[in-house]
């Protein structure tokens, strides 16, 4: 029984080895760039983490963060955050834009932002509390629901 | 089974276009639901997010549990149950108005509120304007369809009628061209490049036809003349060589014989012209002709040799008999046949002849008993070696006899008679 698991084991390793071109380790806090350090003492000086993850892929590198409560935070190789999940859970606003904070206060009072994403060219996906989720530009003006 | 060629495509037009309006009808059905729901779906999606707005602002909307005027219901779910995303689909309703089951189309859609418990949302429209469209459509394209079909079948059979006229005058026209008769076509004016291109080279080709036509008949008649205008002068050196009478008697004779040598050669010249002529359609003067009274005009022009040869003759006509034929020929014809059954006969013999309905029946009796051998209507044959004979005449008889539609010349045998009939091809 045992040798048939080691061997699927094995099999297993082997062929995610072979298949991916990322390299994924674990780190500590200290490896992460410096920006990304200060925008989670900054932000989430009060959660625990659980895992912060290195994802180095051929062209660039990711960083990963997991806390206890369930939220995570996605940054760039440059440690700029791309992605901030609450996981269906409140997540700060401070980093937020302006614009986008009174937007959302404006057309769906009560409601608050659990997800931000940042996509190409500057867009920032917002996801919130209702499960509705509005795309804005870079400067935080309003494009669409996103439906 | 010939069709008109405006008929022909029609078949394939009409199949083909039962097809490709059913393709098109179903795509553009397709196509335009498709465009329908979107409609419906995208306001089914703004309401949407209006509703979900409400609900954050104001709980009592949380309560809207049924569908009423409001037209959507919220329902209180468990986390199992929460899905991301919007679920479309229809349904029937009972709709008073109508007082009939009615389809709906329902957005499903899940959220969460303020205070955190998960949602279902419903919200309906009704879709009773495109379901109607629906049949709408339907019958529109099978009115499309017809339409088109007839219009198709009247385009054809009036426009194409109209543009084929001149083909058929053309083909009319060559239809009446006789050789040797001056062709006046009836004009027909076309736009039709290849019909224009067909009338002209037409034209052309029958100009060439007139041409060697006309140059063969003069060449046959100059040379029938230059052959004439010796002969006749050498027959009237003869006979006045004959009339100085200073000859010895077997001069005169000799001079005789030569003198009728060379009146045979005119006969010869004369019924080689005649054959030539039938042959080339060049008697083209046709009338419609009673050939009793040609037959009883022959046999008056005959009845001095009748009488010299004491011939017995029995003319008798039950009927009429008419045909169309060129009035020279219809002498020719039967003078030959009068002249054969003469000729031919012994002294003292019988001739019978008859006229009905169907032809021209002349018996004889003859020198011989024998019967005449087929061969008797090729040039040059003779039965009897005779030198006055040009051996053309039954030749000539059975050329006009050819040259006709309806004319047929036959010869048989009976009861010691030779008889030869000359009758209409369906008798």
């Amino acid at each position: 029984m045992k040798k048939v698991q080691l061997k699927f084991l094995a099999a297993f390793f082997l062929l995610t080895g072979i298949g991916s071109y990322a390299q994924e380790s674990i780190i500590t806090k200290a490896e992460l760039p410096n920006v990304a350090q200060k925008f989670v003492s900054e932000h989430f000086s009060k959660s625990t983490v659980d895992y912060i993850k290195k994802d180095k892929e051929t062209f660039s590198t990711d960083y990963k963060i997991k806390f206890s409560d369930g939220r995570e935070i996605e940054f760039d190789s440059d440690g700029n955050w791309t992605e901030v999940d609450g996981n269906r859970t409140v997540i700060p606003t401070a980093f937020i834009s302006k614009n986008i904070l009174n937007h959302v206060k404006q057309k769906f009072p009560n409601t608050h932002i659990v997800k931000i994403e940042k996509g190409r060219f500057g867009k920032q996906d917002v996801k919130l509390s209702n499960g509705l989720e509005l795309e804005f530009n870079a400067q935080g003006e309003f494009k669409r629901i996103d439906d | 089974m010939s069709i008109s060629l405006k008929n022909y495509t029609l078949k394939y037009l009409v199949l083909a276009l039962l097809v490709i309006i059913a393709v098109w009808a179903a795509l553009f059905y397709a196509v335009i639901l498709d465009e329908l729901y979107d409609n419906t779906d995208d306001g089914l999606k703004d309401l949407k997010i209006q509703i979900i707005r409400k609900a954050y602002i104001d709980e009592a909307t949380l309560q809207i549990k049924e569908f009423d005027f409001n037209q959507f219901k919220i329902t209180p779910v468990n986390y199992s149950q929460y899905k991301e995303g919007n679920f479309f689909r229809n349904e029937l309703f009972y709709m008073e108005y109508d007082d009939e089951m009615e389809p709906y189309r329902i957005l499903e859609t899940y959220f969460v509120d303020r205070n955190g418990n998960y949602q279902k949302l419903e919200i309906r429209t009704s879709t009773v304007e495109e379901d109607d469209f629906r049949l709408d459509l339907f019958f529109a394209l099978i009115f499309l369809y017809i339409f088109l079909v007839v219009s198709i079948v009247l385009i054809n059979n009036i426009v194409l009628k109209k543009v084929w006229k001149p083909f058929y005058i053309t083909l009319d026209n060559l239809g009446k061209y006789e050789f040797g008769k001056l062709y006046k076509p009836k004009q027909s004016t076309t736009e039709i490049r290849e019909f224009k291109l067909l009338d002209q080279k037409i034209d052309k080709m029958i100009e060439r036809n007139e041409t060697a036509f006309l140059q063969q008949k003069q060449f046959i008649e100059n040379a029938s003349h230059e052959l004439q205008t010796p002969l006749a002068i050498a027959i009237n050196k003869l006979d006045l060589l004959i009339e100085k009478e200073s000859f010895p008697e077997d001069n005169l004779i000799d001079l005789s014989e030569t003198k009728n040598g060379l009146i045979r050669l005119v006969n010869l010249n004369k019924s080689l012209l005649i054959l030539s002529r039938i042959e080339n359609n060049q008697y083209t003067d046709k009338k419609e002709i009673e050939i009793n009274e040609v037959v009883k005009h022959v046999l008056e022009d005959f009845s001095d040799l009748l009488q010299f040869k004491n011939i017995d003759l029995d003319f008798s006509e039950p009927a009429q008999f008419k045909t169309v034929i060129n009035p020279d020929l219809a002498y020719i014809l039967i003078s030959n046949l009068i002249r054969n059954a003469v000729k031919y006969n012994s002294d003292g013999g019988k001739i019978i002849v008859t006229v009905d309905s169907y032809g021209v029946e002349i018996k004889n009796t003859s020198i011989g008993n024998e019967p005449l051998s087929e061969l008797v209507f090729n040039r040059f044959y003779k039965a009897v070696n005779d030198n006055t004979s040009t051996g053309l005449g039954l030749s000539i008889v059975k050329s006009i006899a050819e040259n006709h539609a309806a004319l047929n010349i036959l010869y048989s045998f009976e009861n010691n008679f030779h008889v030869f009939s000359l009758k209409t091809k369906n008798s």
